[in-house]
């Protein structure tokens, strides 16, 4: 370095350095590090509230506001084609957009913030040290899968109770609930850590979550459709929902191969 | 441990912060960086830690002459600064449980408690962060920067906020960081400008004296 001497006197040796860890260990301390991240999470929400309170403000708002305003019965929705009263494809249809329009836009209210928070509390700079990356991203991705499943859970049977479809295929229905939340979680996940450190970033998300997000909601309120209709349609739906975890499962590896260029720079 | 810098410059689009910037620390040594405000202090010591990529240049942590691989630096590196910031609604026990885990460290009750103590935290331990004062969440960002025993310390603006008891502790933490490794501090202050065995002035254009 330079000519100026040293001010103090030689230190002892350092200790050498442990062993990185085996391949199988690194991939179970990995799993151990992104339980650690969604233990946090979840501790760090169930003392704020910060994204609990504002899913379900919005979730129980819109609900109730679908619910009392929202024509769900009458010509074309409840009377069929030989003048019996039930349920026509359409009002099945209509109900499964409904139910699917309060859910994501509930998600995406809180959903997004799982990265906003850790910039603007200032907290990203100590996780971006410690962390491993995929642990950050996965450990973040159950927590917001957990907080939209428990929400939809939660909606589901609530809007059941008030808009009274006929469900003719409940498994179906719980499952296109629980994949269906699940997999805007996901998708979610990877949005909002791109967004996170951008200026604009509602407009981004916007932007950002229109196509990867368009394909999940088509084949959830379909499925939804179907699980209201019954019939045929429903192993359609079932097809469909292989389809969907297939396409969650690309998109996820793929968001976890680019995360690291997101969360680093 | 050396930390090796080579021609090391940061950008910000067509703004220089810095540039220019080579040198090698060698185990024991601590490296005082210092320079106007705005001249890049905190930005070089956020990217020695990992935090920010260099626009130009390579920096390198070897051992034994074997450059780390870059994920393995969280296990070397240590950081406090004012940008550093641990979870307000955690406990100091929890933020300090937490980063052990993901740094993939075996639960330690005891050495955790023992390193809160070391920074005057001790009877504190439970109550969440946010009702610390500032000179509390500044110790406890020292004891999170102990955490993983790093064998890079970076301190920028060390004793900011701190009482005299607080610099004391800085004083100790420092001596106690030439016997495990290196140390980089940025700083203006003449108190912590003494610590320094090598002075990189970023306002003088990187010179190294």
């Amino acid at each position: 370095m330079s000519s100026t001497p040293p001010a103090t006197t030689q230190p002892p040796p350092a200790k050498p350095l442990p062993a990185p860890p085996a391949p199988s260990s690194r991939m179970l301390s990995g799993l151990g590090e992104a339980w650690a991240v969604f233990r946090k999470d979840l501790l760090s929400e169930l003392r704020t509230r910060y994204a609990l309170n504002a899913l379900l403000v919005f979730a129980l708002t819109t609900l109730l506001l679908v619910a009392m305003t929202v024509v769900t019965q009458g010509q074309g929705l409840t009377r069929l084609p030989g003048g019996e009263v039930g349920q026509t494809a359409a009002r099945a249809t209509l109900l499964a957009g409904l139910l699917w329009i309060i859910l994501f836009f509930s998600g995406m209210s809180g959903l997004a913030r799982a990265f906003v928070k850790e910039e603007e509390a200032r907290t990203a700079p100590a996780l971006r040290l410690a962390a491993q990356p995929l642990a950050v991203f996965f450990g973040k991705m159950l927590f917001n899968v957990a907080l939209l499943v428990a929400m939809a859970l939660l909606i589901v049977p609530l809007f059941v109770l008030f808009l009274k479809p006929d469900v003719k295929d409940g498994a179906l229905l719980l499952a296109e609930t629980v994949l269906g939340s699940a997999s805007l979680a996901c998708v979610t996940t990877i949005l909002g850590a791109i967004v996170a450190r951008a200026e604009s970033r509602a407009s981004l998300f916007a932007a950002l979550a229109f196509p990867i997000v368009l394909p999940v909601l088509v084949i959830v309120v379909n499925g939804t459709a179907a699980a209201f209709a019954g019939g045929p349609p429903s192993e359609e739906a079932r097809n469909q929902l292989v389809g969907l975890v297939s396409y969650v499962v690309m998109l996820v590896t793929l968001s976890a191969w680019l995360f690291e260029q997101v969360w680093r720079d | 441990m050396q930390l090796r810098l080579e021609n090391v410059g940061k950008w910000y689009g067509r703004r220089r912060v810095f540039d220019g910037v080579s040198l090698e620390l060698a185990h024991g040594e601590c490296l005082v960086v210092t320079g106007p405000n705005g001249s890049g202090k905190s930005t070089l010591i956020t990217v020695l830690a990992g935090l920010q990529r260099p626009t130009t240049g390579v920096i390198r942590l070897c051992e034994k002459g074997a450059a780390l691989p870059r994920e393995a630096w969280r296990h070397v590196v240590g950081w406090v600064a004012p940008d550093l910031t641990l979870y307000p609604e955690l406990s100091a026990r929890e933020n300090l449980d937490f980063f052990a885990r993901v740094l993939g460290r075996p639960a330690d009750a005891a050495r955790r408690d023992r390193l809160l103590a070391r920074v005057g935290l001790a009877g504190r331990e439970n109550d969440l962060v946010r009702a610390y004062s500032t000179g509390m969440r500044v110790r406890l960002k020292y004891a999170f920067a102990l955490l993983n025993e790093p064998r890079l310390l970076l301190l920028d603006e060390p004793t900011a906020t701190l009482d005299a008891d607080g610099m004391a502790l800085v004083d100790e933490i420092i001596a106690e960081q030439r016997c495990r490794g290196l140390l980089v501090l940025a700083t203006n202050d003449p108190r912590e400008i003494r610590h320094g065995d090598w002075r990189l002035d970023l306002g003088s254009g990187s010179a190294l004296q």
